[in-house]
């Protein structure tokens, strides 16, 4: 019972999170803030929504390997976000500044 | 030295694969026929990886370094929600330097990776010596962190002497 209640907990707030990454990604004026929105929020509410499917899993095995499928998109999309971040910056893409449109 | 070197890296990376197979196939003895080979196999490929400077993980180091990572995961994602809901003027952008101390690749890299999921900093490059930030909010400590993390690495990765030089460069600055 606790766990069911902790685990949808784990998975609003999850939820909430990837909301806040979207918002961010359509609201942030350039490339660079974007990428910040995405990376950050997404990764976290990914750890959440596998949080909750940990709780709710039969074995610990299954436990184990969802929370290995979040350790490997961690890794993967902060380095993800790094190329993107890195191909902009050599393109000369320069970023947003306070006062611009 | 040599030989050592290739045996302790065989015994390792044939331990990591076997546990990364047994949680895979959730335990099942009976898919070791195919896996036994498999993770002989991986084992091999990955010798086949030029051997880099040696890491050794540090117990105390790990724990440390993940307990502050998720933390401050968690604050980083709770603090880009805010700005992506509030005004305009809630992101203040700009890009930054870091002069590292960290002296080899694969630490660097981990320091790189990091930075981006901490809150307010994200890896554009590394430039030399120099890690090139782009940062959410120019008003906020970003250099004092990146610093703090530089420090756990060095922990965590057993870099001696690093931690100190670390303290002696920044430490008055922090």
């Amino acid at each position: 019972m606790w766990v069911d209640v902790l685990s949808g907990l784990a998975l609003v707030t999850g939820l909430a999170f990837f909301v806040a990454g979207t918002v961010g990604l359509i609201r942030f004026p350039d490339i660079y803030t974007r990428l910040h929105a995405l990376t950050k929020a997404d990764t976290l509410g990914l750890g959440f929504v596998s949080l909750a499917i940990a709780l709710q899993s039969p074995s610990i095995f299954v436990a184990l390997k969802v929370m290995l499928v979040w350790a490997v998109a961690l890794a993967a999309g902060a380095t993800a976000c790094n190329l993107i971040a890195q191909y902009a910056d050599r393109s000369g893409l320069r970023p947003w500044e306070r006062g611009e449109p | 030295m040599r030989g050592r070197t290739l045996t302790r890296r065989l015994v390792n990376s044939t331990l990591t694969f076997g546990l990364l197979w047994f949680v895979l196939t959730e335990g099942d003895w009976a898919t070791w026929l195919i896996g036994l080979p498999v993770i002989l196999l991986a084992s091999f490929t990955f010798l086949l990886w030029p051997a880099g400077r040696r890491v050794r993980l540090n117990i105390i180091g790990s724990v440390r370094f993940a307990s502050v990572f998720a933390w401050r995961c968690l604050i980083a994602g709770i603090d880009v929600s805010r700005r992506a809901f509030g005004p305009r003027g809630a992101i203040d952008p700009g890009v930054m330097r870091y002069r590292m101390t960290l002296p080899d690749a694969a630490s660097r890299t981990l320091l790189a990776n990091t930075v981006s999921l901490l809150p307010g900093t994200l890896t554009t490059d590394i430039e030399g010596d120099d890690l090139r930030l782009h940062v959410l909010d120019r008003r906020a400590d970003v250099l004092g962190e990146v610093a703090a993390f530089e420090s756990l690495i060095a922990q965590l990765l057993a870099r001696r002497g690093v931690v100190e030089q670390i303290h002696e460069m920044k430490g008055g600055a922090l």
